[in-house]
């Protein structure tokens, strides 16, 4: 009898876990129960959404029930080819009409009798899945969400394409869930003073309706949000704890995944790198080859699945090296000064004597500030005007209160400017990434990219901000703060929910 | 604490409910044309018929998306007849009122069951109507000529009525082609939207630092 199985306990023997898992699974059990509360809140709250949102009428959703149609029926992603849906789905989406209700909030779904019973006969009769796999902009997108997303796929197997559809959506709320607990965890780190705020923050990203609505879609941002928040989650213990080589390893990973995600991620990378740098710098106080030791392991790390990618699209699937989407695709006829100017007016007034290139003269207004209160479906539904101008209020209130309890604490901001300029460049990254990617295709006249999803990456900064309103209301009346917050977030998802159903079934 | 917790779940209630109880002619359904263009003008003594409609049931004024080129207005009936038997179902008359790109014409009587109809348009006398619609394969006809696509028609209730009464309808219009009935859906959507809230009140209340 071996020594390990002396020592064990009396009674009931617990298999032993291979060492990765285990301590997997030590991680996980160190989970604060407020940060699964806050994740499963997200996810039931998301699932809602799920099933409230009708079939492909989250942005892009065919595209994707595509890719991953693909990926199941061929064993590797799609190569760029001619869009050609599957035949069971382009039945669902000229079943349900889908091209004439996206973009049009009076049409809502198909309500008829002759419609519906049409769509059930098409869903049992029509079955074949031979399609291209997807949108010439989404093929070049990296598979790991798709891969993901596979398995629903498989359950639902021997259902229609509609119980396909909702397995992999609720699979998405999940994964929300996920972005959910990074955000908790990421808050726990970044401001450790007061746990109460650590829920406030999560739960106001929970039910933030835009979240919610993808968190409930079959979208691969989902992934990329979740990898976002456990970035900034690893970057704060870093500067918090240091950066040990597990740490490393972790950040590391997580952007070999975040590539392997969504073009987009390419948005967060430089800050993710320069926080690996930064926090190795930062612990040792010195700028010897040595500090960037394990800076350097987790960008090997990174390196592995990328180069394991970037060969497979070369050798194995006549894919485009590593993406040519709308981010990397060459603009028309582009300038520095219009490019500038372009990208200013993507997120900021107008100037006197700035020529418009946007269709919007105050876009942090009009694009992004009601885009995130409430766009939806396929940023096609919107509340009434009046919400927008009462929802400034709140918004104001809050920034304010943020921006008060940094003052306040001014001697630790201070303290943590180069922890604060890698979140900096973290936001910076996505926002210049946006922007590049609507003006390249404006100067292609292809429209734009402006929506306020894509900004969702940076989502732990918002719920940073909701923390630190809440902090800034002082000890007496941080509780008060908190849950005027929380509930407001509730009341949010709770019309926006409402105006879904208006939307598509009124 | 709990007493903030518990003012903000009365205002969202109060809220909810003020929402609820506002009244507004609702849509029976619509033929989901969106309007991209004018396909044409319909003038005094002629007909626009618009075949493959489905006027769905409880249809009580049809809104045709023809927009007045000049302020006189005159007459404008509709008929709605249906493919299977050919006859009548239901018709009306109206002058164009106050909107500017459609005329909303109440018919009698209510369209009892769901019908697959044609719906004809004629006017008398004013200024010729702009049609509004898009391109299709099948469009509709002024007396008998193709137009170059679909007019756009939108079905009404009869009268303006609370979202409490009109609930059980938006319930039933819930997941089409789904395994589960719209009663299912919309009790699941309460259910998980109830938990997540519930949980994040509880983990408010619960948690002391």
């Amino acid at each position: 009898m071996s020594a390990g199985a002396t020592e064990a306990p009396r009674g009931r023997t617990r298999p032993a876990l291979p060492r990765p898992l285990a301590s997997l699974a030590r991680a996980g059990s160190r989970v604060p129960r407020a940060a699964l509360v806050c994740a499963l809140a997200a996810t039931l709250n998301a699932a809602a959404w799920s099933l409230i949102t009708v079939p492909f009428e989250i942005p892009d959703e065919y595209s994707h029930y595509s890719y991953v149609e693909y990926l199941v029926a061929h064993g590797r992603p799609p190569a760029p080819s001619p869009i050609r849906w599957s035949p069971s789905l382009e039945a669902v989406i000229r079943d349900l009409d889908t091209e004439r209700v996206v973009g049009e909030p009076r049409n809502g779904t198909i309500w008829n009798r002759v419609e519906r019973r049409r769509l059930v006969r098409d869903l049992a009769r029509v079955r074949g899945r031979d399609g291209s796999g997807g949108s010439l902009s989404d093929i070049p997108e990296p598979p790991l969400y798709y891969a993901l997303e596979t398995v629903p796929f498989a359950v639902a197997n021997g259902g229609d394409v509609l119980d396909r559809l909702e397995l992999m959506r609720l699979l998405s709320a999940v994964i929300a869930g996920g972005t959910v607990l990074g955000v908790f965890l990421f808050l726990r780190e970044a401001l450790p003073a007061h746990p109460w705020a650590w829920s406030v923050g999560a739960l106001g990203v929970a039910f933030l309706p835009l979240f919610a609505l993808m968190g409930g879609g079959l979208n691969p941002d989902n992934l990329l949000f979740a990898i976002s928040a456990a970035i900034f989650f690893m970057l704060a213990r870093s500067f918090r704890r240091g950066l040990t080589t597990r740490r490393a390893v972790a950040v590391g990973a997580l952007l070999g995944l975040g590539f392997m995600t969504k073009m987009n991620f390419v948005g967060l990378a430089p800050g993710a790198i320069l926080g690996l740098f930064v926090a190795a710098a930062w612990e040792q106080r010195s700028l010897r080859l040595r500090t960037f030791r394990l800076p350097l392991l987790g960008l090997a790390v990174a390196a592995a699945p990328i180069l394991i990618v970037t060969a497979l699209n070369v050798f194995a699937w006549e894919r485009p090296v590593f993406g040519t989407g709308l981010y990397s695709a060459s603009a028309g006829h582009p300038t520095v000064s219009q490019a500038l100017i372009y990208i200013w007016e993507f997120y900021l007034p107008t100037l006197p004597g700035m020529r418009q290139l946007t269709a919007w003269s105050f876009s942090t207004w009009s694009m992004w500030f009601k885009g995130f209160v409430g766009g939806f479906g396929w940023f096609d539904t919107s509340f009434a005007p009046w919400v927008y101008d009462v929802a400034l209020i709140p918004a104001l209130i809050v920034l304010t209160l943020a921006l008060a309890t940094l003052w306040r604490h001014r001697a630790t901001v201070r303290g943590r400017l180069a922890e604060l300029a890698v979140y900096a460049t973290l936001a910076a990254g996505i926002a210049l990434l946006v922007a590049t990617a609507s003006y390249n295709l404006y100067a292609r006249r292809l429209g734009g990219a402006a929506e306020a999803r894509y900004l969702l990456p940076l989502i732990p900064l918002y719920g940073g901000m909701l923390a630190l309103a809440t902090r800034g209301a002082g000890q007496r009346r941080m509780r008060l703060v908190g849950t005027a917050i929380v509930m407001l977030a509730i009341a949010h998802n709770a019309f926006g929910l409402l105006l879904e159903a208006s939307r598509y079934y009124a | 604490m709990l007493a903030a917790l518990a003012a903000g779940w009365l205002l969202l209630a109060v809220a909810l409910v003020v929402t609820m109880s506002r009244s507004a002619i609702r849509q029976t359904g619509s033929n989901h044309v969106n309007v991209q263009a004018a396909l044409g003008l319909i003038g005094a003594g002629q007909t626009l018929c618009q075949g493959n409609e489905i006027v769905p049931a409880g249809t009580a004024a049809v809104r045709a998306y023809l927009s007045p080129t000049a302020a006189e207005n005159g007459t404008t009936t509709v008929t709605v007849r249906a493919d299977a038997s050919g006859a009548i179902v239901a018709r009306g008359a109206a002058t164009p009122g106050p909107s500017r790109d459609s005329i909303t014409i109440p018919v009698r009587p209510v369209v009892r069951d769901e019908t697959p109809a044609s719906i004809c348009i004629a006017t008398t006398g004013g200024s010729p109507l702009a049609i509004g619609g898009e391109p299709s394969a099948r469009p509709a006809t002024i007396d008998a000529r193709p137009l170059a696509g679909d007019l756009r028609l939108v079905y009404l209730e009869p009268r303006a009525e609370s979202w409490w009464s009109f609930l059980p309808t938006v319930v039933a219009r819930m997941s089409a082609g789904s395994r589960w009935s719209g009663a299912q859906a919309a009790l699941c959507v309460l259910l998980l939207s109830l938990a997540a809230a519930g949980l994040a009140s509880w983990q408010l209340a619960r948690q002391r630092r």
